[in-house]
């Protein structure tokens, strides 16, 4: 789904020398899970996304947007958490939102990849379908950071700092 | 009629005159491979030349816009769905172009009955080391110039279209003279204008039949850059990005032209 998306989002971009606006990126994302229901339905595979992007038009800043399974885009100010173990994720999301040291959207990197492993680790805790840190074989998760300048990866050795610090 | 051979051979060489024709005023387009890219350079004023076809093409063409942006549009809609179906590393401007483009170029221009394609396209690909770039000329009858050596020619890292023969001719002549294949940014940006002042200064009936002097391409080339509009896109080796064409902002052109 993200490799159909990144085509098309790039193909618009080349053909019409411009880039796809946000909204036009959250309904190609809705389209595509309506199409999908389909199969949805027959138990084949369900597909939950989080969309995340940085608008640089008018208004330049984040946007967060998480779906359901028909389609439907909710669009969110500060968190959002899909899978099979965010019941738990979202839980502490709401509670470091609310009542925490300070709201999400004012974290640096570094503590909102600390309560992100956090949250993952507390999650796979009750939830076998939730990976989290595989401590032993020194597995990680894959974290993504959208900003201005684009989407990178964060290399596994910060994550891995960032773990040794703050969680284990 | 045209069933004879005869008049289908006199069609075709009507044509090809009717073409150039109209092509003669385009602005000529220069590509100079350098240290860490290729620089892909025009002046003009009316609109945009310069494209980007995939991760590591670009191209730039001169011609009717309606056929530009045809053959444009089906540049981008092969190369996306080979790199969507295979993968991106499988997409080839050399595929591209022998396979698909020019034998579409060539039946729209010997099918008398039909429009032809009025365009002139320069197509580079940036590879992994400055030997491997490829830089391409496409002509409205599907024929095919690349940059590559065979034991009689010495490669070029550098490729050029313009309006006329004789003036792609002179700025290949210039580039082959003056270019070096390790030049700094900076020097493939001058060396670019320059040989677009030579292709500008060699366009129609009047234009030079050799390679004017050295304060007369200074002394036009200021003129131009006066008056005309600059028009620059980079592909860059850099695999920080899987894609690597980035259009120039006038600010980084003018500071790289020490201005």
């Amino acid at each position: 789904m993200a490799r159909v998306l990144e085509h098309s989002f790039q193909f618009f971009r080349r053909t019409q020398l411009q880039e796809m606006s946000v909204d036009g990126k959250v309904r190609a994302l809705s389209k595509l899970l309506r199409d999908n229901f389909g199969f949805v339905l027959q138990g084949v595979g369900i597909v939950v996304p989080i969309f995340a992007t940085y608008d640089s038009g008018a208004d330049p800043s984040g946007r967060l947007y998480f779906y359901d399974a028909m389609g439907a885009q909710f669009e969110v100010a500060d968190y959002a958490a899909t899978g099979s173990g965010s019941p738990a994720v979202r839980g502490i999301l709401y509670y470091e939102n609310s009542w925490g040291k300070k709201p999400l959207a004012r974290l640096s990197e570094d503590e909102a990849v600390t309560v992100a492993l956090r949250a993952l680790d507390t999650a796979a805790e009750s939830d076998t379908a939730t990976g989290g840190v595989d401590r032993n074989a020194k597995i990680f998760p894959v974290i993504k950071i959208v900003s201005r300048a684009g989407i990178t990866t964060l290399p596994e050795k910060r994550i891995a700092a960032l773990f040794k610090r703050s969680v284990a | 009629m045209i069933e004879e051979p005869y008049r289908w051979v006199e069609a075709i060489a009507n044509r090809g005159e009717y073409i150039e024709s109209q092509l003669a005023a385009g602005s000529p387009i220069a590509a100079i491979g350098y240290r860490d890219g290729i620089l892909f350079l025009t002046l003009g004023r009316s609109r945009q030349k310069l494209f980007e076809i995939y991760d590591r093409i670009a191209m730039g063409a001169i011609g009717h816009p309606g056929d530009i942006e045809r053959l444009r549009m089906a540049a981008i809609e092969l190369a996306s769905a080979e790199g969507f179906t295979r993968s991106a590393a499988d997409v080839s401007l050399r595929r591209l172009a022998h396979y698909s483009l020019s034998p579409v170029l060539k039946a729209a221009f010997e099918q008398v009955y039909g429009p032809p394609y009025l365009a002139r396209m320069l197509f580079a690909e940036i590879g992994e080391k400055q030997e491997t770039d490829l830089f391409l000329r496409l002509e409205y009858d599907g024929a095919i110039a690349t940059n590559s050596g065979t034991f009689a020619q010495r490669r070029q890292d550098f490729g050029a279209i313009s309006g006329s023969r004789q003036s792609t001719e002179l700025m290949e002549a210039f580039l082959g003279a003056e270019h070096t294949p390790g030049a700094t940014f900076e020097r493939a940006l001058k060396i670019g204008l320059d040989a677009w002042t030579i292709g500008h200064l060699a366009l129609g009936d009047g234009g030079v039949k050799e390679l004017p002097a050295r304060e007369k391409i200074l002394s036009e080339r200021k003129e131009r850059l006066r008056t005309t509009g600059l028009e620059a896109a980079i592909l860059e080796r850099d695999d920080k990005s899987a894609i690597r064409y980035r259009a120039l902002t006038e600010a980084e052109i003018r500071s790289a032209l020490g201005e």
